[in-house]
């Protein structure tokens, strides 16, 4: 299986992304999107949890504590209106950007 | 806004910081424990599983790190951290923290005391509002030898109708006022005293900006001839005369020249012109004043030039005007040329080169003292390279890694600076008692009260300290977390031949460090040869322990005889003939005091640079004398003056008893004035007169009946003044005498004596300044005393850091390579060879910095120039003499380590590890 780096800023837009369906703990975050990206993308622990301080600082997503899966105690993050509206730029950020990349590497020699 | 929110967001996280954390620890556990289960899940055994998890994850910490960055509260957090592990570390390491402190302290301190020195004379505004506006108005005319080095030294300037003009008419100045030195007298049987001071005209103190603190300034009716008269006391004379009492303003002082009002007392810090002013009068011009002479020019003259004028636009247009004056009165004012010397430049004029210096030597220091605190702390850190590598392979990053070793050096830098000041503040407290008690005459104010610790200072001395300690911490950290870090951990445990890099930052620092030094040794060598050939060289005066004091003849006795007297020349004789027996008495009272030698009375007083000149002419060489005019000195004296002086006689003879007023008018002249008036010092039996003023016939004719040494009256390091002497009792007249006692021993100690004796013998009388001579020479050359001492005590300091320099270079040198002399040892290597070696190192070290040190010193000694006398900026023996005591204190500083290092014993030092 080989490890696919997330490009500057993609991180953040795949977690807002996430937690737009449901909140969610640290573990879940992670698991989604190595699930949903069909195992292609694994997030670093080491980048997820600083990742997720920064968003809170940013005012992009809150947390809370709830109670997991597994019956423990976990912090559950979920989307701020702030969040909201930075998934919605970025999103539309991100989507023109692959189309300019696709388009360049589909050219005619 | 944002802003704010953020800060107040951050502030809100410091305090939740540690439940934050558990919250955190929490999230993390709950994250690890799901994989545990989804690796058991898998298959895995209990224990496997739960270490795979935290394989996973990575480094626990290094995450929480990461996370708390984005709190936002990091930079306080780390700033209590940084500083309570420094604070730590720092009183572990007792010995080079001692060390740094007291080179803090003494560096700080030392450097800021004499940055107190220039700030008070260079950089401190005058006490005047706008004083970038006040100017001093000279006036001067080659044709008639008057140069602005003559005028600014206190000559006059203006008549009074030229004083009129300029201030009616002339379109240059805002203000106008004259100035002129005037003496009051307390008439009092206990306590008489004479005080200097000056009287000002209308506006002086709108002029200057300056009102009085108590009371007011002169009214209109105070500047009026014949109006009320009124005084205005300088704030320490009305400390020590009336022990601040407020309530004196309003009442009135029992002045010789009559009851006088206090109206005022100025404020603490005014000074003008003078140190010595004890208190202002008013200077009203009479009818008589307005009408005299254009040509009596007695008048000082400051001013306060035009708003929106600039000194050159000032300057411009004041020559304009002098021209229209030179036009409409061709006679008294053609040649005549005024200069405006803007009153901060007059007063710290000559001093300026001397700061300058002073101000140069004073970061030279501080560049030493940084240099080998770096230096020590470089030292320092590579023998913790190992703990730090660690700290480095645990997490922390070269910014944390730096910041801590920041921390140290700032704090130890900011106790320095304390400290520091403490000692600044006893220095000052010393270099105030060095101050001359010299009359400033003319301009040369020297804000000498300003020497002090004030609000500068201090911020010189935090500034001094946070500077250094960012300069020598910066350079030991960034060195040592350098690009070779990672390896250290294994150079130090293989104890590898020395550190090179570290090595080669230590050598330049320490040869910058000689370098410097040997800039400001030489510095202060040619100082101290200039001081030692001054005093050599000496006055001209041979005597030791004279006590030199004015002392005025009671009014009483005036009084009584024009009371008694009619005619104008009866009074006069009369008079002479009082003070003449008043001085005889006086003089033998003294005389009998036990320990004093002699007494002698001269009209003038010596060595203070005060006095007048009057012009003379040679008998039969008065063509010549038309265009190059001799002035002299003049001075009566009593036949013993010359031998209590200590005057040598070269040819001729003195005074004696029998030189009377009806006996043929004799005198005796010094050789400069021999030389100037007649070209040769064979001169007995020549005659010469003083010349016509306007308003003044030439005197009558006097033979020269001996030739006398030359005294240096401007100082030590002027050239010697012509003099002439008359016999006191052939030509006395009014003023008051001069009393020089020679005493047995320190001449201070008969001061009461002398005080009692005398107001015994005559009560009211008063007596000015009494000031041995030899302090008066030494008050002579005062500036370069002064220089000498700041320069030559930050020279020393500079060559003791130096050499602590060399010496902790090489003993960490001996230390590190310890190991390689013990395996040379062992290997066959002599213990000479061993000995060679550092001391080649240290003497390539001092060598260098001397090479460097001595170009450098010849480039900056010329700014010296000035100061010296008796040798130029480019005295090689000097420098040769510098380079010599460098490496003299380089070989001193290398006998330690060098010893240490021959006494290596090879095995121990092989199995030391």
């Amino acid at each position: 299986m080989t490890k696919h780096i997330f490009p500057q800023g993609a991180l953040e837009l795949v977690i807002l992304r996430v937690l737009q369906n449901a909140p969610n703990h640290g573990w879940g975050i992670a698991q989604k999107i190595h699930l949903i990206s069909n195992e292609v993308l694994k997030v670093e622990e080491g980048s997820l949890y600083p990742a997720l301080a920064r968003m809170v600082q940013k005012g992009w997503i809150k947390s809370d504590w709830g109670t997991s899966e597994n019956n423990r105690r976990a912090k559950y993050y979920h989307l701020t209106r702030l969040g909201l509206k930075q998934l919605n730029t970025e999103q539309a950020n991100w989507e023109a950007m692959a189309e300019a990349i696709a388009n360049i590497l589909q050219m005619e020699s | 806004m944002a802003f704010i929110k953020d800060l107040l967001n951050r502030l809100a996280y410091l305090f939740k910081g540690s439940r934050l954390d558990d919250e955190m620890k929490d999230e993390i556990q709950h994250h690890i424990d799901f994989q545990k289960n989804k690796n058991i899940a898998a298959g895995m055994s209990e224990k496997e599983a739960r270490l795979a998890a935290l394989r996973r994850f990575g480094n626990v910490e290094r995450i929480k790190e990461e996370c708390r960055e984005s709190w936002g509260t990091r930079a306080f957090e780390n700033c209590i951290r940084d500083s309570r592990l420094a604070f730590r570390s720092l009183i572990q390491r007792q010995t080079s923290t001692l060390v740094s402190l007291v080179t803090l302290a003494l560096g700080i301190g030392v450097v800021t005391a004499a940055f107190s020195v220039a700030n008070a004379i260079l950089l401190k505004p005058l006490p005047y509002e706008d004083p970038d506006k006040l100017v001093m108005v000279w006036n001067t005319n080659p044709n008639e030898g008057r140069t602005l080095e003559q005028q600014s030294k206190g000559a006059r300037s203006m008549s009074v109708q030229e004083f009129v003009d300029w201030r009616d008419k002339s379109d240059v100045f805002e203000r106008l006022a004259v100035f002129q030195s005037w003496f009051g007298f307390v008439e009092s049987d206990e306590n008489p005293e004479q005080f200097f001071g000056y009287r000002v005209s209308a506006g002086f103190f709108d002029l200057v900006g300056v009102q009085p603190f108590l009371g007011r300034g002169f009214v209109e009716e105070e500047q009026v001839r014949g109006g009320p008269a009124a005084i205005i006391l300088q704030y320490d004379f009305w400390r020590k005369r009336f022990n601040s009492d407020p309530s004196v303003v309003g009442t009135t002082m029992q002045l010789r020249a009559g009851p006088t009002r206090i109206v005022g007392v100025m404020p603490p810090e005014f000074v003008f012109s003078s140190r010595q002013i004890k208190a202002l009068f008013p200077f009203p011009f009479t009818e008589a004043d307005l009408n005299r002479s254009r040509e009596l020019r007695y008048l000082r003259v400051v001013g306060r030039i035009e708003p929106g004028l600039s000194s050159e636009q000032a300057q411009a247009r004041a020559n304009v005007f002098a021209d229209h004056m030179a036009e409409e009165y061709p006679q008294s004012n053609a040649g005549w040329k005024p200069v405006l010397v803007p009153v901060a430049e007059n007063s710290a004029g000559e001093l300026m080169p001397a700061m300058k210096v002073l101000l140069g030597a004073v970061f030279c220091v501080l560049l030493i003292m940084c240099a080998n605190i770096a230096n020590l702390l470089l030292v320092q850190a590579s023998s913790r390279k190992q703990d730090l590598a660690v700290r480095s392979a645990l997490g922390a990053s070269r910014w944390a890694i730096v910041r801590g070793m920041l921390a140290e050096s700032l704090i130890l830098s900011s106790a320095g600076a304390v400290l520091g000041l403490a000692v600044a503040y006893g220095l000052v407290a010393y270099f105030q008692t060095l101050l001359p008690d010299r009359y400033s005459w003319g301009t040369s104010l020297v804000q000498a009260e300003a020497v002090g610790v004030d609000a500068t200072v201090i911020a010189f001395a935090a500034a001094a300290g946070i500077g250094s300690g960012l300069f020598f911490g910066l350079l030991p950290a960034l060195q040592v977390t350098g690009k070779s870090f990672a390896q250290s951990l294994n150079d130090v445990s293989r104890g590898a031949l020395g550190n090179r890099r570290g090595q080669r930052t230590r050598n330049s620092l320490v040869i910058v460090e000689v370098a410097l030094s040997v800039v400001m040794v030489f510095g202060a060598g040619l100082l101290v040869r200039s001081f030692l050939t001054l005093n050599a060289q000496g006055s001209g005066i041979y005597s030791d322990d004279v006590l030199s004091m004015q002392v005025g003849m009671p009014r009483h006795i005036v009084d009584q005889i024009e009371a008694e007297t009619a005619t104008k020349t009866e009074i006069d004789e009369r008079r002479v003939a009082a003070r003449l027996s008043f001085e005889t008495a006086l003089a033998s009272e003294i005389r009998r005091i036990p320990g004093v030698k002699d007494v002698t009375v001269a009209s003038e007083r010596l060595m203070t640079g005060w006095y007048f000149l009057w012009e003379v002419e040679a008998e039969g060489r008065t063509a010549a004398s038309e265009t190059e005019t001799t002035e002299v000195i003049r001075s009566r004296v009593q036949p013993n003056y010359f031998d209590l002086i200590g005057i040598p006689l070269l040819r001729g003879r003195a005074f004696t008893e029998y030189d009377r007023p009806n006996t043929r008018p004799v005198a005796v002249i010094n050789r400069q004035a021999a030389l100037s008036l007649f070209g040769s010092d064979d001169v007995v039996g020549k005659r010469f007169r003083l010349k016509s003023r306007p308003g003044r016939d030439p005197s009558s004719w006097y033979e020269i009946i001996g030739v006398c040494g030359d005294i240096r009256e401007d100082g030590l390091h002027m050239p010697a003044k012509p003099y002439v002497y008359f016999s006191k009792k052939q030509t006395e007249f009014y003023g008051s005498g001069w009393y020089y006692v020679a005493t047995e021993g320190d001449p201070y100690r008969l001061t009461p004596a002398i005080e009692r004796a005398v107001r015994a013998a005559a009560p009211g009388t008063i007596i000015y300044r009494p000031r041995s001579l030899d302090d008066l020479e030494r008050d002579s050359t005062w500036q370069l005393n002064y220089a000498t001492l700041l320069l030559g005590g930050l020279a020393l300091l500079a060559l003791f850091l130096a050499t602590l320099g060399v010496y902790s270079v090489l003993a960490v040198s001996v230390r590190e390579r310890t190991r390689e002399i013990g395996l040379r040892m062992a290997l066959g290597a002599q213990r000479d060879w061993v000995l060679g070696l550092f001391l080649k190192q240290g003497v390539s070290l001092v060598g260098r910095g001397v090479l460097i040190g001595g170009a450098l010193a010849l480039v900056f000694a010329q700014v010296l120039g000035s100061l010296l006398y008796g040798v130029g900026p480019f005295d090689i023996p000097t420098l040769a003499g510098v380079g010599l005591t460098l490496v003299a204190a380089g070989a001193f500083a290398s006998v330690l380590p060098v010893l240490r290092a021959s006494r290596v014993e090879p095995m121990q030092a092989l199995r030391n590890e």
